[in-house]
């Protein structure tokens, strides 16, 4: 069989094929047509139910996202209300009667408690924004009035005062509460406002009342700059539940009605999703019952649609074999083509492709030629990148090492500069230490001279004080024979005393007779009685004086022996003066010394500094001359390189290098496309059992 | 004309009679307490008038062996001899050693005439009588020859009743007791 014949036969074989296939589709589609007909009704009716349980859920929460004040949470809630009543009336099958009474009875509840949250939207979104800004600034408004409280206690403003300051804090705390407490429309709502309305005036007042004093409540004016600070923060903070207290007073019943249809909307939820679960099952039953179709039309339709795709399959099947066995024959060709265009010249084309063999065979060909040629030419070029590349490297040491240098010489040059430097300033230094030394001289001097002043002063207090010592003990001589002669007397005192007793006595004896004598007894006894009372009190001081004197005695032995303690210690310090005095001359020596070396250090250290520079310099020269060599090594390693390089590309055997005639080599081999001779079913057969056979040029 | 005188004698005493005025009535005088103010050992005492017989200085005492300790000793005074008694020595009923006491005060009592020693010597003194306490406490050595007292200032005087000194035994006998005699023991064995 020719080419043409085989082509036309297999032309004919695919048009029946394929009108095999339409004729065995057709009545399948028009069946499934006819049967989704036939359903419609159905699932509209079973959408709407689904839906109607999805929005019942997101009513809820709806009603649940409404405590967070969002206004598009009531728009959300409007709208999802009418959205469940729209879908409520699509479901009118008269079989779902019994289910759509249960949702009614659940729902018109709820339904009324979402218009009321809706109604309640506008204030819900005010208090929410009023609590929301005061609950944010609540720890800062804290946080100020417990400023002002704490300088109001360390300042004493006084217990009023003080006490006023305290309670600004538990009064914030308090309105806060319960403007939280209205928000929630939970608890006793109508103390809750009353309580905010008396604790915001009673916070204002008071904070007016610091501000300003107020006699009438003995509240002192506080003038402290940062309490008045916090206190006006404060104020401006509190404006926000100020400006708003009307409004929330005002709305707080419709709060309160508000969460009472939210917990109605909460409360509900379950027994509403139970309805909804019925209703939805309910058409769920109703939608299987619809759906049943004949056994008879499905064979109908699946029978011819079987054919068809047995049909469609064996004609793929055929095609895909001819065209994977020319595919795998140009792939090969392909393969080895990059493999020489990569410069691999020791790979072989297979040449068991029966299509494809002659091209085979001359690629074969020419790549061996090709590759003794190359293999000529590579080996001096080879040899010439090498040591090219050796003179590079030794070039390249040659100008690190000239820069390492030049570094190192720059690096002695700012030591030299920095060795001046410092020389200059231990010269300054040395000069300040000798002016120092020179000054340390004359105080030491001076000293010299008041140490001489204070010896002197120290022998004239010790000589006043010895001349008043012996002053002192002549007074104590004198007031202890002063003492012996105070006894005496109370000696005297007392034997006089013995005389009126006795005298007193015998004028007893004597009776009427010695009464003058009895009178006479009685006014000497009374006047012992006075001597003997001021002997005694002269007898005391005279003790007194005489222990004074010892003391006073005491303390000038002492002075005396503290004086001459200073005099030992100002000779010593008159030797420490004089050892300072020479240690000071000995330093000065040594500072001119250091001076002189400093100079000398400077003049040497810039010699250096100069010939250190006129090395740098030289050095640059060479590094400049050397970085010219390695440049020219390069440029000439580079050019070897890019030859070598390009005869490299051509390798007898190893791994192949792309290179950018590859694409043009690749895109001329697919060009050649599919072989000429069109192969019979019963050949390609034989041909992929075969042996697979690869022949070599 | 004698009776002429006796006539105006007799008118003279009438109208002094009439117009005499009567005299101030004398106010009842105080009691006092009257004494001497002294001290014995370190202790200030009063000892009431007529109690002593004088005061005198201690003159030169010779011992007495075989008495107690606070027999100092005999001296001679006024033609006579003085038992002179150590008064630090026998109120406390220890050994003294401290100042050399100057002054006694000597007592006479029917089969007493002794001499004890002073520590001090003051003066004559006079108290109300009102004023006497009975009940403050005095030194316990003391306590059993006074008879109450007199405050004076911010001290309590107690009075020495000489009487309560002399029925003491212990006054009445110098004599240290004899030993007991071991020979009469072994003889009667």
């Amino acid at each position: 069989m020719s080419n043409k014949e085989m082509s036309v036969a297999s032309k004919l074989h695919s048009l029946l094929i394929a009108c095999g296939t339409v004729a065995c589709l057709a009545p399948a589609l028009v069946g499934f047509n006819a049967q989704a007909q036939e359903n419609a009704v159905s699932i509209e009716t079973r959408f709407a139910a689904e839906e109607m349980r999805l929005i019942g859920r997101q009513v809820a929460a709806s009603a649940w996202q409404s405590t967070q004040g969002q206004e598009s949470t009531f728009q959300d809630l409007e709208r999802r209300v009418a959205y469940f009543d729209e879908q409520k009336s699509i479901i009118d099958s008269d079989k779902l009667a019994k289910e759509l009474s249960v949702v009614d009875v659940a729902w018109q509840p709820i339904k009324r408690a979402a218009q009321t949250l809706i109604d309640a939207g506008p204030q819900i979104v005010f208090t929410h924004e009023v609590v929301e800004k005061y609950g944010s600034q609540m720890d800062s408004m804290q946080s100020e009035f417990a400023e002002v409280a704490d300088i109001v206690r360390v300042q004493k403003y006084g217990s009023v005062t003080n006490s006023t300051a305290q309670k600004n804090l538990w009064l914030n705390e308090r309105i806060n509460r319960n403007i939280n407490r209205i928000f929630a429309g939970t608890g006793n709502v109508e103390k809750a406002t009353q309580e905010l309305q008396a604790d915001s005036a009673e916070l204002l007042g008071n904070l007016e009342a610091l501000t300003r004093g107020d006699a009438s409540r003995e509240i002192r004016m506080i003038t402290d700059p940062m309490a008045v600070e916090a206190m006006s923060s404060a104020f401006r903070k509190f404006s926000t539940v100020s400006t708003a207290l009307s409004r929330i007073v005002g709305d707080a019943g419709d709060l309160r009605e508000a969460a009472a249809a939210r917990q109605t909307i909460l409360s509900m939820t379950d027994s509403f999703d139970e309805a909804l679960d019925s209703l939805v099952a309910g058409v769920d039953g109703l939608a299987v019952v619809g759906n049943e179709p004949s056994s008879l039309p499905v064979i109908y339709l699946v029978a011819p649609a079987l054919v068809a795709f047995a049909l469609l399959l064996m004609q793929f099947m055929s095609q895909r074999r001819r065209a994977s066995y020319i595919k795998q024959g140009v792939t090969d060709i392909n393969s080895a083509l990059r493999k020489i265009a990569g410069g691999d010249l020791g790979v072989k084309v297979s040449e068991d492709n029966k299509a494809l063999v002659e091209v085979a065979r001359q690629i074969n060909k020419s790549t061996s030629q090709q590759l003794e040629l190359i293999q000529d030419i590579r080996g001096p070029f080879d040899l010439s990148v090498d040591e090219i590349s050796k003179i590079g490297v030794s070039a390249k040491s040659l100008v690190e090492k000239g820069k390492e240098l030049t570094r190192s010489v720059g690096e002695s040059i700012a030591a030299a500069t920095e060795m001046v430097r410092t020389s200059e300033e231990i010269k300054t230094s040395t000069v300040e230490a000798a002016r120092t030394s020179d000054r340390n001289c004359q105080q030491v001097a001076q000293g010299y001279e008041l140490t001489k002043d204070m010896s002197k002063a120290s022998v004239d207090v010790r000589e006043s004080v010895q001349e008043t010592s012996k002053s002192a003990k002549r007074q104590g001589e004198l007031i202890q024979s002063v003492t012996a002669a105070a006894e005496y007397i109370q000696a005297l005192n007392t034997k006089i005393s013995v005389v009126a007793i006795n005298t007193r006595i015998e004028a007893e004896k004597a009776g009427e007779y010695g009464r003058p004598f009895l009178g006479i007894a009685e006014a000497i006894a009374d006047l012992l009685r006075e001597a003997g009372d001021e002997g005694r009190k002269i007898i005391s001081e005279v003790r007194m004086l005489q222990n004074m004197s010892a003391e006073n005695l005491a303390s000038m032995e002492n002075t005396v022996g503290t004086v001459v303690t200073i005099l030992e210690y100002i000779d010593r310090l008159d030797g420490s003066l004089e050892e300072i005095n020479s240690g000071s001359a000995a330093i000065s020596s040594i500072i001119r010394s250091v001076d002189d070396a400093a100079g000398q250090s400077a003049v040497s250290a810039l010699h250096m500094n100069s010939s250190m520079t006129q090395i740098r310099e030289r050095n640059l020269e060479i590094g400049k001359v050397s970085e010219s060599t390695v440049i020219g090594v390069g440029r000439l390693q580079r050019a070897m390189r890019d030859a070598s390089e390009s005869l490299g590309q051509f390798k007898p055997v190893g791994t192949p290098r792309v290179t950018g005639n590859e694409t043009v080599q690749v895109e001329e081999v697919e060009s050649i496309g599919v072989a000429p001779t069109v192969y019979r079913e019963e050949d390609m057969t034989a041909l992929e059992a075969g042996e697979p056979s690869r022949a070599s040029v | 004309m004698s009776s002429q005188a006796l006539q105006a004698v007799s008118m003279l005493e009438q109208a002094y009679a009439e117009n005499v005025v009567p005299a101030p009535a004398l106010a009842a005088a105080p009691m006092t307490w009257m004494g001497t103010s002294l001290g014995i050992a370190g202790t200030p005492l009063l000892v009431g008038e007529g109690e002593i017989d004088e005061l005198v200085e201690i003159p030169a005492v010779t011992p007495i062996p075989g008495t107690k300790p606070w027999v100092m000793g005999v001296a001679a005074y006024m033609g006579g001899l003085l038992p002179i008694i150590s008064g630090d020595v026998l109120f406390r009923q220890r050994p003294y050693a401290g100042r050399v006491r100057e002054f006694c005060m000597v007592i006479r009592r029917p089969g007493f005439y002794f001499g004890i020693t002073l520590s001090d010597v003051e003066r004559n003194i006079k108290f109300p009588l009102e004023a006497r306490d009975m009940d403050y406490p005095v030194d316990e050595d003391f306590a059993n020859y006074t008879l109450g007292g007199f405050h004076d200032g911010d001290r309590f005087l107690a009075i020495l009743d000489v009487e309560k000194l002399v029925a003491d035994s212990n006054l009445s006998n110098a004599a240290i007791p004899a030993p007991v005699s071991n020979e009469e023991t072994s003889d009667e064995q």
